[in-house]
C-alpha cells in the first residue's frame, strides 16, 4: 500500500482509531499493528507476506539459539548460518540474474558462446530493509551487545511495523523493541507533531518531487537531443527529487509511527548544508549510514588495523561499494558507492590538512566553497545513480561536454524555484528535527498554512498520476 | 604488575602520536569528548599501538564498550595478567 494513495488514506484512520480504543491493553495494540502491518505490505502481493514471516521467525529462532550457545564455535556457526540465510535470500531475489548476466557477458567477451535467458523473479518489496535490520539484530546479539528478545509476536511485529517496513528508517531492535514492550502514552502533542511532519512528506514528495520527476524523466530518457545547461538542471533537479521524494517518504513514516506513540530513527537532518562529504552521509539515509559504519566499516577497519591508513582507506571503498550493490543490481550503482567509498577515504586522510586550509584561508569561505564544491560532487553522482546503465551514464556526460553550451534551457526553469523555496525554509528551520516543526507558531498562522498545503497537495495534478517511492526498488 | 599510574603515562605517550595534535595528558575519567582529535579512526589506530605495545589483541566488542581511558586501563591490567 502506498502512503500517497487513496487504500491508504482510508487504511489508516481505521487502525488509528482502533489502536488507540485499545489503549488499555498493550497486547491487543501490539496484535493489531502485526495484523495491520501484514495488511498493508500484502497489499502489494501477499506472497511476499510469506517470505517476511520467514525471514522474521528465522531471525528470531537463530538469535535465541544464539543467546543460548556456551562455545564460541557454536555461536558463530549461528552467526554464519544467519549471514548465508538472508544474504542468500537477497542474492536470489536482487542479485541472481545480475550475477548470471554479467558472467555471461564477461565470457562471450573472451569469446566463449553462452546462452542464457534470464529467470522472472519477481523482487519483493522491502527486502533490503527488513534483511538488513534482523542482520544488524542478530550481529549485536552475537557480539554480546544485547539479550535476544523472548517475544516472538513483539518481535516480528516490531520488524514488520508498516510505518518503517518498505523503505525504513532502518530500525534497531534496542530503539523500536523496547518500545512495543512498554505501554504507548496518547498525547495530543505527538499527534500534532506526528500529523505536521506527515504533511510535511506528503509536500515535499507530492507536490516537489513528482513535478520535478517529469522534468527530469524527460531529460534522461531524451538527453540526446538536449543541450548541456538543460541536462545540467536536470541532474540538479533530480538531486532534488531524490531528496525531497526519499526524505518525504521518512517524513511520512516517523509522523505515522508518532501519531501511534512510537518514535523511529531520524533518517535526514538537512544533507545540503554539508561542508564535506563524510557530513553529507552524516545527514543522508542517517540509519543506512549508522549501519554501515557499525556493522561494515568498524569491522572491516579493526580487522585490517595493521595495514594503518590504508586499511582505513580500504575499509572505507570496501563498506560504501557493497553499499552501493545493496542499492540495487546494477553497475551504476556498484560504481556510485565506489567514488564515495574514495571520497571518503580521501577525507578521514586528510582530516588533519583540511583542518589547516580552514585556519589558514577565512572559515566561513572555506565553508561556502566546500559546501559548494560538495553539492557539485553529490549531484555528479547522483547522475551515475539516476543512469539506467553505465553506457547511459557515459552518453550525458559526453553530451554535457560535446555539445553546443550556449543555449537557453528547454527546462520548465520555474520548477527551480521550488528548490530554492525549499532551501530558504530549511535553512531557517535546520535546528528543527524536521522543517515543519511549527507546533510552536501562533495558532491562526499555524492551521492556515497547514490548510494552504493540504489545499496544495489535493489540488495537485500529481495525486492522480501516482508514482512510487524512488526508495522502493532498494 | 604495572600499576595504573605508569600505563597513564604510557598512554599518554601514544595518544600524543597517533593522534598528532599536541600534547594529550589523560586522567581514568578522560572520555573521548575530552581529547580533540579523538575520533572513531583514531581510537582504532590507538588500540593497535597498545595491542603492539602490550602484545595482546583486543577484540570487537571489548574496544566498543570502553567509556572512559579508565575502561581502558582495567582492560589492559586485565588483560596482562
Amino acid at each position: 500500500m502506498l502512503f500517497s494513495s487513496f487504500s491508504f488514506f482510508v487504511f489508516f484512520p481505521i487502525v488509528f482509531i482502533i489502536y488507540w480504543t485499545l489503549n488499555a491493553n498493550r497486547k491487543a495494540q501490539n496484535m493489531l499493528l502485526l495484523v495491520a502491518s501484514y495488511i498493508f505490505y500484502g497489499w502489494w502481493d501477499w506472497r511476499f507476506c510469506l517470505l517476511l514471516l520467514f525471514s522474521s521467525s528465522f531471525g528470531f529462532l537463530i538469535t535465541k539459539l544464539l543467546s543460548e550457545a556456551h562455545s564460541d564455535k557454536k555461536r558463530r556457526m549461528y552467526m554464519n548460518l544467519s549471514i548465508i540465510v538472508h544474504i542468500g535470500i537477497l542474492c536470489y531475489y536482487k542479485y541472481f540474474n545480475f550475477f548470471i548476466s554479467s558472467f555471461t557477458d564477461f565470457a562471450k567477451s573472451l569469446g566463449f558462446n553462452v546462452d542464457y535467458t534470464p529467470l522472472h523473479i519477481a523482487l519483493p518489496l522491502a527486502i533490503s530493509f527488513f534483511t538488513f535490520h534482523i542482520l544488524g539484530y542478530t550481529y549485536d546479539v552475537y557480539q554480546r551487545k544485547y539479550q535476544a528478545s523472548n517475544n516472538y509476536f513483539e518481535f516480528i511485529a516490531h520488524i514488520a511495523f508498516f510505518p518503517q517496513l518498505v523503505a525504513g528508517p532502518i530500525e534497531r531492535a534496542n530503539h523500536l523493541l523496547p518500545q512495543f514492550a512498554n505501554k504507548r502514552q496518547f498525547s495530543w502533542l505527538k499527534l500534532e507533531e506526528g500529523f505536521l511532519q506527515m504533511l510535511w512528506g506528503f509536500f515535499k514528495k507530492i507536490v516537489i518531487a513528482d513535478t520535478l520527476a517529469t522534468q527530469v524523466n524527460y531529460a534522461f530518457a531524451h538527453y540526446q537531443d538536449l543541450h548541456p545547461i538543460t541536462l545540467i538542471i536536470a541532474v540538479v533537479m533530480f538531486t532534488f527529487q531524490m531528496y525531497c521524494d526519499f526524505s518525504g517518504y521518512s517524513d511520512i513514516a516517523l509522523g505515522c509511527a508518532r501519531m501511534l506513540g512510537f518514535e523511529l530513527l531520524q533518517n535526514f537532518n538537512y544533507p545540503f548544508f554539508s561542508t564535506s562529504v563524510s557530513e553529507f552521509w552524516r545527514k543522508w539515509h542517517m540509519s543506512l549510514s549508522n549501519w554501515i559504519q557499525d556493522y561494515l566499516f568498524t569491522p572491516i577497519s579493526f580487522k585490517r588495523r595493521a595495514w594503518g591508513k590504508i586499511g582505513i582507506f580500504y575499509a572505507a571503498l570496501l563498506s560504501f561499494t557493497i553499499s552501493g550493490l545493496w542499492h540495487g543490481a546494477n553497475w551504476t550503482f556498484i560504481l556510485w558507492g565506489a567514488i564515495h567509498g574514495i571520497a571518503i577515504g580521501y577525507e578521514l586522510l586528510t582530516k588533519k590538512k583540511r583542518k589547516g586550509w580552514s585556519k589558514k584561508y577565512n572559515p566561513i569561505f572555506y565553508s561556502l566553497l566546500s559546501g559548494v564544491f560538495v553539492f557539485i560532487f553529490w549531484s555528479f553522482t547522483q547522475l551515475i545513480f539516476r543512469a539506467t546503465s553505465i553506457e547511459h551514464f557515459w552518453g550525458i556526460i559526453q553530451q554535457i561536454f560535446t555539445a553546443e553550451w550556449v543555449m537557453a534551457p528547454e527546462t520548465n526553469s520555474i520548477y527551480l524555484l521550488y528548490i530554492v523555496g525549499l532551501l530558504i525554509f530549511e535553512w531557517f528551520q535546520r535546528s528543527k528535527p524536521y522543517a515543519l516543526q511549527i507546533t510552536g507558531w501562533p495558532y491562526y498562522i499555524k492551521w492556515s498554512l497547514c490548510a494552504l498545503m493540504v489545499i496544495i497537495i489535493f489540488s495537485s495534478k500529481n495525486l492522480n498520476n501516482q508514482t512510487e517511492f524512488l526508495y522502493f526498488q532498494f | 604488575m604495572k600499576t595504573q599510574a605508569e600505563i597513564i603515562e604510557e598512554l599518554n605517550e601514544i595518544f600524543t602520536e597517533v593522534i598528532d595534535e599536541g600534547e594529550v595528558s589523560l586522567t581514568a575519567e578522560t572520555t573521548a569528548n575530552d581529547v580533540d582529535g579523538w575520533d572513531s579512526l583514531n581510537h582504532i589506530q590507538i588500540i593497535y599501538s597498545v595491542e603492539k605495545k602490550y602484545g595482546f589483541k583486543f577484540t570487537l566488542p571489548e574496544i566498543q564498550n570502553l567509556n572512559n581511558v579508565g575502561d581502558l586501563i582495567n582492560l589492559i591490567i586485565e588483560k596482562s595478567k
